[in-house]
């Protein structure tokens, strides 16, 4: 039996090659027992500003210790401000692992693959663990490999949508040609798409929503584990998939009715 | 004296002296805040020693959910 390799990002082993982003939970309990249950490795988390009204914890005391913590700069219109975020991260926190989403549009929330670019070159430079979250675009996605990214975070599809890989062909030559552990990210909606992101080949996938607004998040967060392990496995195990004809599983001989 | 808060103009009562001040008047609840004044960060112990100026900019910041 092939023996798959963990996945190697950042200068960790990952083994749960699901990684859950914090946002949208009813519950920071909840949260951090969907951490907990589904043995989740990676979470994302954001900065933003306080109001003064606002009580609360600060979120850093819901996720367990050793897990990996991911900043990502949502809100930066540009580099400049994803660079900001990140700074403030690493002075802050000590924080050094970056998800790269910068976004002008609040229609779409379509990443700005140039702007991405442009972060994922400096801050490479200064030494963080860089996972760009992109348009599948093979150019772009060659020059944040050629600038030191630790990743790609290919879309699936919209942010939040839950449409699954609506950007699936383009995923594909990412993950052909590119070096880099490709991670699915956005619109992951129900376990079936993580587990055919990693058919296609995929090193890991990112969700947020489709957990965090299930019913059951715990149960769902081990849904998507279990999804993205068993899509790993039958690209490891080889199994082809469609074949676009009909050939049968039984023998063709020996039936017992007719000659 | 005024101040700009989160981007915000802020004029503070003649109370608030240290940026601690600042945090005890607004953010007591709130636990766990990054502090910068004028693009520098405020570390936890130093809350008592830095003063505020008029004009300072002060961003209050936290760690939140986020995919």
């Amino acid at each position: 039996m092939k023996n798959d390799s963990t996945l190697n990002i950042g200068g960790r082993k990952i083994k749960n090659r699901f990684f859950l982003g914090t946002g949208k939970f009813g519950s920071k309990e909840i949260m951090k027992r969907s951490i907990e249950d589904a043995q989740i490795e990676i979470v994302t988390v954001s900065m933003r500003r306080v109001d003064a009204d606002e009580t609360g914890e600060n979120i850093l005391n819901f996720i367990p210790d050793n897990t990996i913590i991911m900043v990502n700069t949502s809100g930066a219109r540009n580099a400049a401000e994803a660079i900001r975020i990140a700074r403030l991260a690493k002075e802050a926190a000590g924080i050094n692992w970056i998800k790269i989403e910068v976004m002008n549009d609040s229609k779409y929330l379509l990443p700005d693959n140039n702007e991405t670019l442009k972060a994922v070159e400096i801050l490479a430079g200064e030494g963080f663990v860089v996972l760009p979250y992109m348009n599948p675009d093979l150019y772009i996605a060659r020059e944040m490999e050629k600038a030191g990214a630790a990743a790609i975070m290919p879309l699936g599809s919209l942010i939040g949508s839950g449409e699954g890989l609506e950007a699936e062909r383009f995923i594909r030559i990412i993950i052909d040609e590119i070096q880099l552990p490709v991670i699915v990210d956005a619109g992951i909606g129900v376990p079936s798409h993580a587990a055919q992101a990693m058919e296609m080949g995929a090193d890991g996938v990112l969700a947020n929503t489709a957990v965090a607004n299930a019913e059951d998040p715990i149960l769902a967060a081990i849904a998507f584990s279990k999804a993205v392990e068993a899509g790993r496995m039958a690209f490891i195990g080889g199994i082809s998939g469609p074949t676009g004809e009909a050939s049968p599983s039984s023998p063709i001989t020996g039936f017992l009715f007719g000659n | 004296m005024e101040i700009f808060l989160n981007g915000k103009k802020k004029l503070l009562d003649k109370k608030i002296i240290f940026i601690e001040d600042l945090i005890n008047a607004f953010f007591k609840e709130r636990k766990g805040v990054i502090i910068e004044v004028n693009g520098k960060l405020i570390g936890k112990d130093d809350k008592g020693k830095v003063k505020l100026n008029e004009g300072d900019r002060v961003e209050i910041i936290q760690f939140m959910g986020g995919g």
